[in-house]
């Protein structure tokens, strides 16, 4: 069975319809990534996962019950996670107190396979700012924090919003690397990612979106170039 | 094979284009309606003396004031985003020059309260410098803070009579009638120039700018909208406006002293008018304004329970229906008494 | 001699607005709530206070471990019912929703006790006194102080070290975000407004004790907590201390200096720190 699966998925912002019935699952353990343009509706799925926007309550499914529309902090209680677009962090609050927000919240229930010690094993240059206020950081440096943060809350499920969004590539690559390990402990993951060949490369299965629409799923390693490109902009956009 | 160069050259765009016929239209039927009915009002306020009694040009005077202190709070926290809780400074400080240059100046009385607009423009210069920097909340304690300030200055201030204030005694040299006279006109005038000039105003392109700023100060600058210079002339504006209200209030009541000018009361009035009215709305005024007085006038003899009612009916509108009673009535009826829209009309056919 | 009576008296003094304060530094210093009823629910727990302690004989001690629990409750069942449908970017909303329970609270207030001012019997320490070298301090102030400080350090030290303090500051930091990591927010403010209230239960007794209160008095305390919390800088609990000890010693030197000044010396060094300073002396840039 599915760890969590979405149902004919339908999401607004106001008036305006964002997503238009998307199916979507992701089993226990496995790393799925979720690519498309820029408002195509990759986050407007995490939010509707998370509880961020108000969706039918049969629309999304964990273990197979009903969560859809659930609080965020629900939704944290229950083993999901997030690492959201743009980071959020606590601005005016020290790394480490960022970090222990997270602790002190963290799922029930799932023992402490992560502590604040193993995300300074993971990211050491947390370790020697812990102290400083999480502004001061860099980018990737705030990444770090944000996935930290997101893990500290001992997820069944980590969802990932463009964490390699404005960061050097050298940092996109130790961050990739920390989400494998991620996955390696048992944590199911979800990739949206701009990148197209990293996302291909970091993932078991890809979902590809259009304007509200999955069009596109399968397994990473087998997708053509092709096929891939087709469901990124729409056949009808094709140049002859 | 040369046909076809000839022809295209031939054709040329102003021929073939036919420009849409369109119409923009601003005013409306309710508008049309409303507009003459104002103009009735107006002419019966000038008129009082002619058929109403001392008691009800009294209450037609106080009614006036808090229409025209309102507005001018709903023009700021409406369309300026400046919420303000101290704009009584600018009642007191006018009242009061007012007072200082018909008894101690000895000007005519009727052309200081005009004259004394200087002083509440005056104050909203430097106060707006100190201020508008501020945040929100911050800004609406420092202008409560500096109403606070001239209230206090006043009371220890000697020339002004210090605590015990002032009376109006030139008044005397003056007939009832021609006393009357005079404060129904500046009425009028006051009306005329707050609720009118609000209305002119909004429908100018300034209230084009100002309805822009309102939704998206961000947004209205990068359309080359200058927000700041359009705030700082809406507060003096609003400044002057209110101050105009406490010189003709005082006036009528003949004695000032500070707590009475810088009374906070002065903006609780004009929060309940504009909230439960309905803010950024020149009708929710009016309709807040005549709630506001006939409670105080019916249920004021009960005791104080009157303003508990007004207390919470302000918390509901806050809570439930940010609109206020305009805002729910334009839910169910579209016609404004003031249409400050724009329609494009296209060819009738 | 007067500028050091002034002085001492002002810090005094400073101990009474802390308390004001320290709630103010809760509601509008982190949550950035607007709460104009501040000052009116202490004037309401004085007068419980003062009614409960002449219907069934309670002393000022006692009157407190009530008056504390009861402006828990108030708080929370303000934050649950009112403030909750407020809490936003906007400051507008809370600012008129809370001004229109003012209005409505003052006035139900003045229906039930009339405008008659009222005061605790403290059973002669507030005007017990006593000497230290050429001045007279009086005991009832020295608690106040005392018990202001120790509020003080006890706030401060839950929003730097407790989890519920580091939820709260995350909570005001980014709100959807403390959401997204577990954070229940509606719980978090409902205990900062239950703790801002709670604390007014400690000024409400000692206002009453050392002085008069009546119905209509909320407005003057209110400006005097926001003055403090802007003073000494927005977020910091130790801001909002300092805040109230700048105002009380710059009101109680202005009223040695000339009776009618005092007051409006203290708005005089608020507009001047607003005007040079407006993050306030604590308060980060």
């Amino acid at each position: 069975m599915a760890l969590l699966s979405t149902h004919d998925l339908k999401a607004r912002y106001g008036d305006f319809q964002a997503l238009y019935g998307v199916d979507f699952e992701i089993a226990a353990g496995e790393v799925v990534a979720l690519i498309g343009a820029n408002g195509a509706g990759k986050s407007t799925l995490l939010k509707s996962i998370m509880g961020l926007l108000r969706v039918a309550a049969n629309m999304v499914r964990l273990d197979g019950q009903p969560v859809g529309g659930s609080q965020p902090h629900r939704m944290v209680a229950r083993g999901v996670a997030i690492v959201p677009e743009g980071r959020r962090l606590f601005a005016g609050m020290s790394v480490v107190d960022n970090l222990r927000v997270a602790v002190d919240h963290a799922a029930l229930g799932r023992g402490d396979a992560w502590t604040i010690e193993r995300i300074f094993a993971l990211f050491p240059i947390l370790e020697e700012k812990q102290s400083v206020p999480v502004q001061s950081l860099s980018g990737g440096q705030q990444q770090m924090v944000a996935i930290g943060r997101a893990l500290l809350n001992q997820p069944r499920l980590l969802l990932c919003d463009e964490i390699s969004l404005g960061l050097a590539p050298k940092v996109v690559r130790e961050i990739y690397q920390s989400i494998s390990s991620i996955s390696k402990n048992g944590t199911a993951v979800v990739l949206v990612e701009q990148d197209v060949g990293l996302a291909k490369s970091a993932s078991d299965r890809l979902y590809c979106m259009l304007e509200g629409r999955m069009t596109l799923t399968g397994r990473s390693a087998e997708m053509s170039r092709e096929a891939i490109g087709e469901a990124y902009f729409g056949v009808s956009h094709a140049v002859a | 094979m040369t046909q076809a160069p000839t022809a295209a050259h031939a054709a040329s765009p102003a021929d073939t284009l036919e420009l849409p016929f369109v119409r923009v239209q601003r005013q409306t039927m309710s508008g049309v309606v409303a507009m003459a009915l104002g103009v009735a009002v107006l002419f019966a306020i000038a008129s009082m003396p002619l058929w109403a009694s001392q008691g009800l040009i009294r209450d037609v005077v106080e009614l006036c004031c808090y229409i025209a202190v309102a507005q001018m709070w709903n023009l700021l926290a409406g369309y300026a985003g400046l919420v303000s809780v101290g704009q009584q400074a600018f009642v007191g400080i006018a009242a009061y020059m007012m007072f200082v240059m018909a008894q101690l100046w000895g000007i005519n009385p009727f052309v200081a309260v005009m004259l004394a607009l200087l002083a509440p423009a005056l104050l909203a210069i430097p106060t707006y410098g100190l201020l508008h920097r501020l945040d929100g909340p911050y800004f609406a304690i420092g202008t409560w803070v500096v109403a606070e300030v001239m209230r206090l200055a006043t009371s220890v201030f000697g020339y002004v009579n210090a605590g015990a204030g002032m009376s109006l005694r030139v008044m005397t040299s003056y007939s009832p009638m021609e006393r009357a006279i005079g404060v129904s006109a500046l009425c009028a005038l006051m009306l005329l120039v707050t609720v009118g000039g609000s209305y002119l105003l909004l429908r100018s392109r300034y209230g084009l700018a100002l309805i822009a700023m309102r939704d998206n100060p961000v947004a209205a600058a990068s359309q080359g909208v200058n927000v700041g210079r359009l705030r700082f002339l809406i507060w003096i504006a609003a400044a002057v406006g209110t101050g105009l209200a406490g010189a003709i209030y005082f006036m009528a009541q003949l004695r000032i002293t500070p707590p009475s000018a810088y009374d906070p009361n002065w903006a609780n009035i004009a929060i309940f008018i504009v909230m439960v009215g309905g803010l950024g709305s020149l009708e929710g005024v009016l309709i807040g304004a005549l709630i506001y007085f006939f409670a105080e006038r019916w249920f004021g003899q009960f005791g104080a329970t009157y303003l508990v009612v007004l207390g919470l009916m302000t918390l509901f509108m806050a809570l439930f229906a940010r609109g206020g009673i305009w805002g729910l009535i334009c839910k169910v009826v579209d016609a404004p008494w003031f249409p400050t829209r724009r329609k494009l009309m296209g060819k009738r056919t | 001699m007067q500028w050091l009576d002034g002085l001492i008296q002002g810090i005094l003094l400073g101990g009474l607005y802390a308390q004001y304060a320290l709630g103010m530094a809760l509601m509008f210093g982190v949550m950035r709530v607007v709460n104009i009823t501040h000052g009116d629910l202490m004037i309401l727990l004085a007068l419980i206070g003062v009614s409960l302690a002449s219907t069934f004989g309670l002393g000022p001690w006692s009157v407190l471990v009530v008056l504390v629990a009861l402006g828990g409750v108030i708080g929370i069942i303000l934050q649950r019912l009112i403030l909750n449908r407020v809490v936003g970017a906007d400051p507008l909303p809370s600012l008129i929703a809370t001004f229109g329970l003012s209005i409505a609270l003052q006035n139900a207030m003045l229906q039930v006790w009339s405008a008659d001012t009222r005061s605790l019997p403290s059973g002669g320490i507030a005007q017990a006194s006593f000497q230290v070298g050429p001045l007279f301090v009086g005991v009832l102030p020295v608690i106040v102080l005392m018990t202001a400080t120790v509020l003080t350090a006890g706030l401060a030290t839950t929003m730097q070290y407790t989890r519920f303090g580091r939820s709260l500051r995350a909570a005001s930091a980014d709100v959807e975000a403390a959401a997204m990591t577990g954070v229940n927010p509606k719980t978090v403010y409902a205990g900062a407004t239950a703790l801002a209230v709670g604390i007014l239960g400690f000024a409400a007794v000692f206002q009453s004790m050392r002085s008069t209160v009546s119905p209509a008095d909320g407005a003057f305390q209110l400006i005097y907590a926001f003055e403090a919390v802007i003073i000494g800088g927005m977020g910091s609990i130790w801001g909002a201390f300092l805040g109230a000890m700048v105002l009380g010693i710059s009101q109680s030197v202005g009223f040695r200096i000339d009776p009618g000044f005092g007051i409006l010396a203290g708005h005089l060094v608020f507009l001047t720190i607003l005007a040079l300073r407006p993050q306030g002396l604590l308060g980060k840039d």
